[in-house]
C-alpha cells in the first residue's frame, strides 16, 4: 500500500521544473486570444439580448456572469475583460488572478449560449480550469521577473498535479471518443470518415469523389483514425512512443482542420500535447530562446535575455528543497521507458 | 516517505544568506499545502473525486451513469467539468443539410440570407433545423430580419428553409441525390420592426 501511495505521491506531487507549465500557459493564452478574435465577429449575434438567443437557457447547476450583468454593454465589457485576462496570462502578469478571471469569463460566455459550442470550447474551458489551479506564473513570466529577476531563466520546482490533470484530460478525451465511436455502425464498417467528409454543413470544400467514394480508402481512414485516437489515449504516457503518437495526432488533427470546420479544436489539442513535454526539453527550449534574446538587436529583449546569472550557471534548475519522494532507480532501460513523465 | 518538505526559508544549503535578492520568493499557500503530507492527502482526495466525477460523466448511457449522475452533476456542472466527446460519434450524419433564409421586403422584392461559413453558425443552424429546437426559430428569424432592415428596405417576412439530401454509402457508385428544400418556419416581422 505504501508503495502505491509513493507512486501516487510521485506522479502528482514530486517537484518538477515549471518550464513545461510555462509553455502550456503561453500556448493556452495564445489560443484563448485567437478564440476571442474569432468570436468577436459574432458577439452580438450569439450573446446579446438582440441576438439569436435573447436569453440564456438555464440548466441546473450552471452559472454565468452574464446572468448578473445582462445588458449588451456589460457583455461587451466582460468580453474586453476576457481579452485583458488572456493578455495577462500570456505574459504571466498577476497570473493566478488572470487565469481565474479568464476561466470564469470564458465559462460565462460558454454557458450563455450552449448551442454554438464545440469540442474546442469544452477543451479550452477544461484547460482553463486546470491552469487556474496551477502555479502557471512560476516561470517565464512577468511575475517571475518581479519576484526573482536574478533567477528569471530558472524554472522553480513545483508539484505538477494541475499539469497532470491537463495530461489526464487529453487521455480521457481520446479514450471516450473511441469508446463512443466503437458503438457506431459506420465506425465498425469503416464508412464513417467518408460520410464525415461529405457533410456540407461542416466540410470546408468539396473533396474529390475518388477520395470520398472509395470504400477501401474510407476503411483505411476510418480504422486509422480509431487507431491513432486509441494510441493517443494510451501511448502518450510512454516516453519512447510519445514522439510518434504526437506526430500521428498532429497529422490527424491537421487533416481534420484542413477538411472540416471544427473551430480551434486542433490548436487546443496541440496545447494538450505540449503538456506532455519533458521538463528538461521545455527548459532547454526556453534557454535556447534566452540565448537568442541575448543576441537580439532590441534593447528590452536583450535585457530580458541577460537577466540572471551566466548561461552555464543557470542552465540547470535549482532544487529549493530535497525531493521528498526520490524516483526509484530503474532496474532496466525498459523500466525507464515505462516511467511516467511530466 | 512523504513527510514535510523542508522549505527554502528553513535553509537548504542551496543559496548563501547574502544572496537574499535572488532567493526564491516565500512559499505560497499552495506550496505550503503541497509540502506537507496532510496537504497532499487533502489534494489527493480532491483529485480522486474529480477524476471519478469526470469518468462517471463520460460513461455511455448506463445504469451506473444514471446512478452516479445525481451525485456528480452539481460538482461537474458548477466547475465546468462537463464534457462530451461525440464529434461524429457514435455515427457521423448520413445526410447533408444546410439552412438558409428567404427574406421578403415591403417593396415586393426578396433576398436570400446564407450564414457565414464558420463553425459557430454551423452549430447554430445544425441545431435549429431540428424540430425539437423549435423555440430557437423565431429569435433566429427576428435577428435575420433586424440585420436586413436598412437602406429603406423593410423585411416583412423571413422564411427559414432547410435543404438537404441523404448521402449514399461509399463505394456504392450511386449518384448523389438532388437537393430538396423544405421551408419550415415563416416569421412575420411586427409593424415596428424586428428589434
Amino acid at each position: 500500500m505504501s508503495g502505491l501511495w509513493a507512486a501516487w505521491d510521485r506522479f502528482w506531487f514530486a517537484p518538477t521544473p515549471t518550464s513545461t507549465l510555462a509553455l502550456v500557459r503561453v500556448a493556452y493564452a495564445s489560443v484563448l486570444l485567437a478564440w476571442c478574435a474569432l468570436i468577436s465577429f459574432d458577439l452580438t449575434a450569439f450573446f446579446s439580448s438582440s441576438g439569436v438567443l435573447p436569453s440564456r437557457v438555464v440548466r441546473p447547476w450552471t452559472w454565468s456572469l452574464l446572468d448578473v450583468f445582462g445588458s449588451d454593454t456589460a457583455m461587451t465589457l466582460l468580453f474586453a475583460v476576457l481579452v485583458w485576462a488572456a493578455v495577462f496570462l500570456l505574459v504571466g502578469f498577476h497570473t493566478r488572478l488572470a487565469a481565474v478571471v479568464a476561466f470564469v469569463v470564458l465559462m460565462s460566455f460558454e454557458r450563455r449560449n450552449l448551442v454554438v459550442l464545440n469540442s474546442a470550447d469544452t477543451l479550452l474551458r477544461l484547460f482553463g480550469l486546470y491552469l487556474a489551479l496551477a502555479p502557471a506564473g512560476a516561470a517565464f513570466s512577468v511575475d517571475r521577473w518581479r519576484a526573482a529577476r536574478e533567477r528569471f531563466w530558472e524554472f522553480p520546482l513545483r508539484a505538477p498535479w494541475a499539469l497532470r490533470l491537463i495530461q489526464v484530460q487529453v487521455s480521457v478525451m481520446y479514450l471516450f471518443t473511441v469508446w463512443l465511436k466503437a458503438q457506431g455502425e459506420t465506425w465498425n464498417n469503416g464508412t464513417a470518415v467518408s460520410y464525415s467528409l461529405r457533410v456540407m454543413e461542416v466540410a470546408r470544400f468539396d473533396l474529390p469523389r475518388w477520395l470520398t467514394d472509395s470504400a477501401v480508402l474510407s476503411n483505411v481512414l476510418t480504422y486509422g483514425t480509431l487507431a491513432v485516437e486509441l494510441s493517443l489515449a494510451v501511448l502518450l504516457w510512454n516516453r519512447r512512443a510519445r514522439p510518434w503518437v504526437v506526430a500521428a495526432g498532429l497529422l490527424l488533427h491537421v487533416s481534420i482542420q484542413t477538411t472540416i470546420m471544427v473551430g480551434l479544436f486542433s490548436t487546443t489539442v496541440a496545447v494538450g500535447y505540449l503538456a506532455f513535454t519533458e521538463p528538461e526539453n521545455a527548459s532547454r527550449w526556453l534557454l535556447r530562446l534566452r540565448d537568442r534574446l541575448r543576441r537580439s538587436r532590441l534593447g528590452p529583449l536583450r535585457r530580458l535575455g541577460r537577466a540572471g546569472p551566466r548561461p552555464e550557471a543557470a542552465s540547470q534548475p535549482q532544487l529549493p528543497w530535497p525531493d521528498p519522494v526520490p524516483a526509484p532507480v530503474p532496474a532496466s532501460p525498459k523500466e525507464a521507458e515505462r516511467a511516467p513523465s511530466g | 516517505m512523504g513527510g514535510r518538505h523542508p522549505t527554502p526559508a528553513a535553509g537548504d544549503g542551496v543559496d548563501p544568506p547574502e544572496a537574499a535578492p535572488s532567493r526564491e520568493p516565500a512559499l505560497s499557500l499552495q506550496e505550503r499545502l503541497e509540502s506537507t503530507r496532510a496537504g497532499r492527502s487533502l489534494l489527493s482526495v480532491l483529485l480522486v473525486l474529480t477524476l471519478a466525477a469526470v469518468a462517471a460523466w463520460n460513461l455511455p448511457s448506463s445504469a451506473l451513469r444514471q446512478a452516479a449522475l445525481p451525485v456528480v452533476e452539481p460538482y461537474v456542472r458548477t466547475l465546468g467539468l462537463d464534457q462530451t466527446w461525440n464529434l461524429f460519434a457514435p455515427n457521423p450524419p448520413q445526410a447533408t443539410f444546410e439552412v438558409l433564409a428567404r427574406i421578403d421586403y415591403a417593396d415586393g422584392s426578396w433576398g436570400e440570407w446564407r450564414p457565414p461559413r464558420n463553425d459557430r453558425w454551423r452549430k447554430w443552424l445544425g441545431a435549429i433545423r431540428q424540430d425539437r429546437n423549435m423555440p430557437l426559430w423565431a429569435p433566429t428569424a427576428a435577428w435575420i430580419a433586424a440585420s436586413h432592415d436598412h437602406a429603406g428596405r423593410r423585411p416583412v417576412t423571413v422564411t427559414l428553409v432547410r435543404r438537404g439530401h441523404p448521402l449514399p454509402p461509399p463505394g456504392s457508385g450511386a449518384v448523389e441525390p438532388t437537393w430538396e428544400e423544405f421551408p419550415f418556419f415563416t416569421y412575420r416581422v411586427p409593424e415596428g420592426g424586428a428589434g
